[in-house]
């Protein structure tokens, strides 16, 4: 099987036991779940997924985004084999109360949240962070049933980094060219990944781009802003007219991959570190950058001509966003176009047509 | 008819004299903060700034109906019509002054405690950035379960953090003596709205919980000011007359009801009556007893008691806490049913209701219904549907 068919399988049922590790579907973003893959756990982030939400929703108001809806469906409909769930309580608020939920709604599970800070500019931000994490440290100690030593978690840290370092490379294919996989594939292959972040996925990760042609790319060069780009039909729409996808701020893309925990010292440092060192995000409060600039800086960084928003319905932390970023855009003179859909979407014609005029309109 | 609650005329003159002396802070040289609903106030009083609450504005404009109306400006400026109406009123009356009080007047700093929800994070990043203004940012950790020590030892350094950056913004030293004075007065008055709040325990009901909601106004919006503290004990003294008399805030009152969330501001008379046709008085909320105080902030350090204390409301808490007290309310004030607001705009009180409900009912068997609508946003209620699935619930339990 072809390295992207392997990630492709993975991506298509996240829920799939393959060994026994303790597998634990992680809500994005910003957990560290280095601390579970040091605990030898299966580490899922899952995205969402483009499943009826039949169960879920006798359990979540109509208003609330199909990520967390889809995730819980899979947890509800029986066919998720997971252990437990991890929660990054910062996310938003719709993550925030979905930990209590699934505690109550499956109370033989473990259940992790973790407590990103708001206020990295205080002083005492980085106590308290380093406390959260040895609070999840032990925590994951008593699931796992021993206590987790320093140096499985240093080495938790390298293969965390090595994973995000192959993700790196393989989005920047992206920016190098034209790609011999359409780029709904490659964040597909890399949905597929994160459904078992490790050194057999890192390979596999690996070898897709090694495997990649990289032509010229013709057309506009367009990022994608937002969670995730998903359903990724509209990626197929962008490059059926004639555009290049050269790379995103995408929380399932480059913004969780772009920063790395330093390997050596004190491990629980090291994560606190990493997590006050983000960058620019949505869910995150900054009061020294706002996200604006740090759109078009990175839209500059990737060469984009345009920029296209993928935000999920009722998704509050990038709708807040929109409005500051798309002028900034606007001021810089780059074209953007926000898309608002859910994962169940279909690229039906009204999407299609409105990428279309609008990557016309670049020409 | 229900005979009205005469301390009504002195809130409204309060609150009226409040946003009036609030306008003319500049005048006065007076320095004007904008803090959030679950903000450390007394600490921001001690510097002598005025503070404004954005949140009971948003409330006062869902009262009269403009909320629509406003939500549409930020609408049109590209914020989603899903985000919280609150938020969506602010940036509309920012843009256009419109409102019962013609607009807020502008902040000097911004004062943001996220012990509510996410959004008032962005939504104060985004004001701080309309006016230029400082933000005071006071994270306050969600708490899954009990209140843990290292978040209270994170809130109180950011509190003292915030009292530098106040003294900066003001020229004013913190004068810890005032500060006491004012955690003093805070305490006094939480205390009265709690004993105002226990006298709905009573049957017949001296006041319903539709009514609190509006006298919670100055608990959230004065707290620390004498006025507040003459003003809940002039409600408690009513109160305790009127249940010694044995007047009935809902004629005939059959009916005990736990209100869950914000109101639908817009729709608390048709709620009131529609409620009294059956005999159904709301005695009890979650909304109304989160202002409390578990920690005397006069004991011990001011800036870890306010940070336990803040850390604390239901809605900074997951859900096995939330069921827990919504257990305790029914129990404490005989309830025999329970209303929760699933509000679009808030989904920090929303998700989680459908299970709450269920849950409470298999506790306690108490059977509950649950109205769809909004906080604000007239737009998003639908009172022909409400009214329906209401009836419906009250006949049953007419039984
Ligand atoms: S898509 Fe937005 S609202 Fe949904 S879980 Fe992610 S951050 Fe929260
Ligand atoms: S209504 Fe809810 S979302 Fe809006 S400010 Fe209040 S707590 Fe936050």
């Amino acid at each position: 099987m072809a390295e992207f068919e392997k990630l492709f399988a993975l991506a298509n049922a996240p829920y799939q036991r393959n060994d026994k590790r303790k597998f634990i579907a992680v809500f994005p973003m910003w957990f560290p779940y280095e601390i579970l893959l040091a605990g030898g756990c299966r580490v899922a982030e899952w995205w969402g997924y483009d499943v009826p939400p039949t169960l879920a929703d006798a359990h979540f108001p109509t208003y609330i985004c199909t990520l967390v809806k889809s995730n819980f469906e899979l947890l509800l409909s029986g066919r998720s084999e997971v252990d437990g769930a991890a929660f990054p309580i910062a996310t938003c608020d719709s993550i925030q109360n979905s930990a209590g939920l699934f505690s109550h709604l499956f109370p033989g599970k473990f259940a992790a949240y973790f407590r990103m800070v708001q206020n990295p500019d205080s002083a005492s931000a980085a106590d308290y962070l380093r406390a959260e994490v040895k609070r999840l440290i032990a925590e994951v100690g008593a699931f796992i049933g021993r206590k987790i030593a320093d140096a499985e978690l240093r080495a938790a840290i390298k293969t965390a980094n090595a994973f995000r370092q192959a993700a790196r490379e393989l989005l920047l294919t992206l920016k190098s060219g034209r790609t011999s996989l359409p780029a709904a594939q490659i964040y597909r292959a890399l949905r597929g990944a994160l459904t078992d972040v490790g050194p057999s996925t890192t390979k596999l990760l690996g070898d897709l781009t090694a495997s990649l042609k990289v032509g010229p790319a013709s057309g506009p060069r367009v990022m994608l802003v937002g969670m995730t780009a998903e359903p990724l039909d509209v990626l197929t729409a962008i490059e059926a007219a004639g555009a290049h996808i050269a790379g995103d701020d995408l929380g399932l893309g480059w913004r969780t991959m772009s920063v790395d925990a330093a390997e050596s010292g004190d491990p629980a440092e090291a994560l606190a570190q990493r997590l006050l060192h983000l960058p620019q995000c949505s869910s995150l409060h900054s009061q020294k950058q706002a996200r604006g600039p740090y759109v078009v800086s990175r839209a500059k960084e990737v060469g984009a001509n345009a920029v296209i928003f993928t935000r999920l319905k009722f998704c509050d932390p990038e709708a807040f966003d929109y409005p500051e970023i798309k002028c900034a855009l606007d001021d810089a003179k780059i074209p953007n176009l926000l898309l608002e859909r859910d994962l169940r979407d279909q690229a039906e014609g009204a999407v299609t047509t409105r990428v279309e005029a609008f990557l016309e309109q670049i020409g | 008819m229900s005979i009205k609650i005469k301390t009504t005329d002195k809130l409204k003159e309060m609150m009226m004299v409040y946003y009036l002396t609030a306008k003319n802070a500049r005048h006065n040289n007076g320095k004007i903060a904008w803090i959030t609903s679950g903000g450390p106030v007394e600490l921001a009083l001690a510097f002598g700034v005025t503070p404004i609450y954005p949140e009971n504005h948003g409330a006062m404009v869902g009262a009269t109906k403009m909320g629509g109306q406003l939500c549409a400006v930020a609408e049109g400026l590209g914020y989603s019509p899903d985000l919280c109406s609150y938020f969506r009123i602010d940036v509309g009356q920012a843009e256009t002054h419109l409102g019962p009080i013609a607009g807020l007047p502008e902040p000097d700093v911004l004062i943001c405690a996220n012990n509510i929800c996410k959004t008032v994070i962005k939504w104060y990043e985004i004001q701080a950035r309309r006016y230029n203004v400082p933000l005071i940012m006071i994270d306050h950790p969600f708490m899954e379960h009990e209140i843990e020590e290292p978040a209270v030892k994170y809130v109180a350094a950011q509190l003292r953090d915030m009292a530098a950056t106040l003294e900066t913004v003001t020229g004013v030293k913190l004068d810890q003596d005032k500060l006491y004075q004012i955690l003093m007065l805070s305490r006094d008055a939480i205390k009265l709205w709690e004993r105002a709040l226990e006298t709905l325990r009573s049957k017949p009901t001296p006041m319903s919980s539709i009514d609190s909601f509006f006298h919670m106004a100055p608990i959230v919006t004065l707290r620390g000011e004498q006025r507040t503290v003459d003003y809940y004990q002039a409600l408690v003294t009513e109160l305790e007359e009127r249940k010694a008399q044995g007047i009935a805030a809902v004629e005939g009152e059959r009916h005990r009801l736990l209100f869950d969330n914000i109101p639908m501001w817009y729709a608390t008379k048709f709620l009131y009556q529609t409620l009294a046709k059956h005999g159904a008085a709301v005695v009890t909320s979650t909304y109304t007893a989160s202002w409390s105080m578990e920690r005397d902030m006069t004991e011990g350090d001011p800036f870890e008691a306010m940070a336990w204390n803040y850390l604390a409301p239901y809605i900074n808490r997951g859900f096995a806490k939330r069921l827990d007290i919504l257990e305790g309310l029914i129990h404490k004030f005989e309830c025999d049913g329970f209303l929760m607001h699933s509000a679009r705009s808030c989904k920090a009180y929303s998700l989680g209701q459908y299970d709450l409900a269920e849950a409470l009912t298999k506790r306690t068997g108490k059977q509950g219904v649950i109205l769809e609508g909004d906080i604000a946003d007239e737009r998003a209620w639908s009172e022909g549907q409400a009214a329906n699935r209401l009836e419906a619930y009250l006949e049953a339990l007419d039984g």
